[in-house]
């Protein structure tokens, strides 16, 4: 039984590692339909910058910030100087994206290296305790903390402020919005930075929970969050919360008997998902204005 | 009378084709504007070009004697224009108070507005809560209008509303429409003759891309020939 209840708990804090990662990437690639596949290269970035602040200052909260910030840097770089020319064009989204998470990964390794870099646990978050035969780590609950925090705050956010209904409105229909005296494109790039912020976000907190950060761990995480999004369905929030806790226990399960089919699973998951439900489990068919 | 809007020899290229040739345009202030032409001849572009969608290649678009070249729509909105486009004039994914939102929320003329509003179309006030891709065509038609009398626009642009609605929601939007008329400028798309006939002060029509015919509506009613000749149409005067 202590077995099972291990699994659980390690797939919800893989889960909420996901859905941190995966937030950002439901309102860059769900709600405003951009293709971006250098979401794992902002998350690398976030991970690195937040363990070397950390490493250096000893100060965690300063660190998981450095870590969202640099991530908005260079996620504001991204839309204003590339990606805002390839809107409504998929493959240019696709091919820049691409190449954009090319260069993060190796532009990483020039100042830190090719090789691993260690990321340390904050003393704060170190405890843990047995609970029947299950072992609770601190930092794991810090995890599922953060990744509940951030579901409500951007629910919050989307369906109980004008600035959300102004998203909202925005990915359905861009050019009424500007009709309405709005000026879409500050707003789409201010999402897409919020985005970017909780993929350096969730950086920032993998690395403790991973104990190193290494040059491929963007590359790593990317193709299970593209996953959770298109489960979970384009643009739903709730539904990136739900597929996030399901890949996530499902990659704790299926790793522990079978670690090389972990991805494999994954992957059929979200065909069988797809094949059965095409918008995703909590997606929306478009209807027509 | 004041001209809020002048067009002057506005040409528009288009995926490589020149779609508009020299389109001229007068909209004076507190008075209706039918835009008239058949199918492709330029008309919902010139609308387009107005709001800042699509650029200019020659020409002019004033407003109060200001050019507009150059601006984004959102800042031609924030001038003075309404804009409720053909296709697509309401977020499918909000609900229909969302969408009077969209337009602001603030302050008691704002509320006075919406309370008109909603009085003029009281199908929305018990749809309220409901998302807008759900209403049928004539609401959706009448909610695109309460957007434009929420913002309150100095200039209304309305681009055929009439498009796909039966004669009984017609008829409707035609009496909607004459209340509009007594207090605010507008500019009005309209293949339906019998429509702009009865809403319209002024009229221009627009044929392959530039404009043949200006004046005012009593004029054209009266000159069946005008209407044989540049809208095709065969209907004889003083027929409604």
């Amino acid at each position: 039984m202590g077995i099972y209840l291990t699994l659980a708990l390690n797939g919800i804090v893989n889960g909420s590692l996901y859905f941190l990662m995966a937030a950002g990437l439901t309102l860059i690639f769900g709600l405003m339909r951009v293709v971006n596949f250098a979401h794992g290269g902002l998350y690398l970035w976030g991970a690195y910058l937040a363990a070397f602040t950390f490493a250096t200052t000893g100060n965690f909260t300063l660190a998981l910030v450095a870590g969202a910030v640099v991530a908005i840097v260079l996620g504001v770089i991204m839309e204003r100087g590339l990606i805002a020319f390839v809107y409504h064009n998929e493959n240019g989204q696709l091919l820049v994206t691409m190449g954009i998470m090319l260069i993060l990964t190796e532009l990483i390794k020039v100042p830190f290296g090719p090789s691993e870099l260690s990321a340390n646990t904050p003393n704060d978050l170190s405890n843990s305790w047995l609970v029947g035969q299950v072992v609770i780590v601190q930092y794991q609950l810090f995890m599922i903390a953060a990744s509940v925090i951030v579901f409500l705050l951007l629910l919050w956010v989307l369906h109980k402020t004008r600035l959300g209904m102004i998203v909202r409105a925005g990915v359905y229909n861009p050019e009424l919005v500007e009709a309405c005296g709005i000026a879409i494109r500050r707003v789409f790039t201010m999402v897409f930075a919020v985005g970017a912020g909780l993929a350096g976000l969730a950086g920032a907190i993998a690395g403790p929970y991973l104990g190193a950060v290494t040059p491929t761990m963007g590359f790593d995480m990317q193709l299970n969050v593209f996953i959770i999004v298109v489960v979970g369905g384009l643009g739903s929030l709730t539904g990136s919360f739900v597929a996030s806790m399901l890949i996530g226990i499902l990659t704790a399960v299926v790793s522990f008997y079978f670690s090389s089919l972990a991805v494999l699973v994954n992957v059929l998951v979200m065909v069988v998902v797809l094949l059965i439900r095409p918008q995703g489990l909590f997606g929306e068919r478009e209807s027509p204005a | 009378m004041e001209t809020l809007l002048e067009v002057t020899n506005l040409h528009v290229n288009l995926a490589g084709y020149h779609i508009l040739q020299g389109v001229n345009l007068t909209v004076p202030e507190h008075a209706v504007t039918v835009l008239l032409g058949r199918n492709g001849a330029g008309k919902t572009t010139t609308m387009r070009a107005i709001m800042g969608y699509v650029r200019a290649a020659a020409g002019e678009i004033s407003w109060r004697g200001q050019p507009l070249a150059g601006l984004r729509p959102y800042q031609i909105a924030r001038r003075g224009i309404g804009y409720m486009p053909e296709e697509g004039h309401l977020f499918g994914n909000l609900t229909v108070q969302e969408n009077l939102a969209m337009v602001g929320t603030k302050g008691t003329a704002h509320a006075a507005r919406l309370e008109r509003a909603l009085t003029l179309f009281p199908d929305l006030r018990t749809a309220f809560a409901r998302r807008a891709g759900t209403l049928s065509g004539g609401q959706k038609q009448m909610l695109g209008l309460a957007r434009l009398l929420v913002a309150d626009p100095a200039l209304m642009l309305i681009d055929e509303p009439s498009k796909g609605l039966s004669p009984g929601m017609v008829e409707a939007l035609a009496a909607t429409l004459c209340v509009l008329r007594e207090t605010s400028t507008i500019l009005l798309v309209e293949q339906n003759f019998h429509l702009a006939r009865r809403v319209g002060d002024y009229f221009s029509v627009i044929d392959e891309g530039h404009t043949c015919l200006s004046g005012a509506m009593a004029q054209l009613v009266e000159r069946a020939d005008w209407q044989r000749q540049y809208l095709g149409l065969a209907v004889t005067s003083g027929e409604v």
